[in-house]
């Protein structure tokens, strides 16, 4: 096995356990993020966060394997090192990007959807989170701020 | 194993250690920060700050490994140390200015937090 072989192997398998590292973490933490941002359905938050899950890994796979081919004959350590950090880092900074975007996205939509203010503070003074009966039905506020 | 690629895996552990290090903070004081303003959201306040951690991992370590690459000549120990200070420098910068813009994220995700007096819907 050459240098470009093992750099190839090596870029692969270090790209692919990040996504997914990646992508099931944002699984787990991203569904408390989704149930508030869609005012407490917990079922459309658990499917709109399966579809995210889904579309992560289309694209960030689809990116990965695109972006394997080196151009170039790698002959050392050194070189495969440097291949191996343009390519990885690359990779990083767009999964890094696509994560920024999505969390900006589901921001605005929880900013368009979010109870409104005057909503019963209940929880607020009370303490301890809303039965999922009333949180069903808390009020919805038209669009807009 | 020569000089280049030794300065270039000293740089990728000394990096990561101090990302690691920075990241973890500002998991830490972010929740803080977000629990003071959300008291009664314990749960999703640790989470978000969970996703904005992920993130700052991922555009760190992005820059940290894509700045790796040099094409300076490394032959004595003068030069590694030299590329050494350059590269972690630059890290350094980067991190710091990042974790600004994430303080300023945490900083508005507070602000609104209080303003609103957002009911958090807790639906396990």
């Amino acid at each position: 096995m050459d240098y470009t072989v093992g750099t190839y192997t090596a870029y692969l398998a270090l790209s692919i356990a990040l996504t997914i590292w990646v992508a099931q973490t944002l699984h787990g933490n991203g569904r408390l993020f989704l149930v508030n941002v869609f005012g407490g359905k917990a079922q459309l938050a658990d499917s709109v966060n399966h579809l995210l899950r889904v579309g992560f890994y289309l694209i960030n796979l689809g990116f990965v394997a695109l972006a394997l081919k080196l151009g170039y004959q790698v002959h050392d350590l050194r070189a495969s090192i440097e291949a191996l950090s343009g390519k990885l880092g690359a990779v990083l900074l767009v999964l890094g990007c696509m994560h920024a975007f999505n969390l900006a996205v589901f921001g605005v939509v929880r900013r368009r959807t979010s109870v409104s203010p005057t909503a019963p503070l209940t929880a607020r003074s009370g303490g301890g989170p809303l039965p999922p009966s009333a949180a069903d039905d808390a009020p919805q506020p038209p669009a807009g701020r | 194993m020569n000089l280049v690629v030794i300065t270039y895996l000293g740089y990728l552990v000394v990096g990561t250690l101090l990302t690691v290090w920075v990241a973890e903070t500002l998991g830490r004081s972010g929740q803080v920060l977000l629990i003071d303003a959300w008291p009664q959201a314990g749960a999703l306040a640790k989470s978000q700050v969970h996703l904005l951690k992920v993130g700052y991992y991922l555009l760190t370590l992005g820059c940290l490994v894509l700045t790796i690459p040099t094409d300076k000549p490394v032959s004595v120990a003068r030069d590694s140390m030299a590329l050494f200070a350059d590269k972690t420098g630059a890290q350094l910068l980067n991190l710091g200015w990042l974790l600004l813009c994430y303080l300023f994220v945490l900083y508005r995700l507070r602000r609104r937090a209080v303003r609103d007096g957002l009911q958090p819907l807790m639906v396990t």
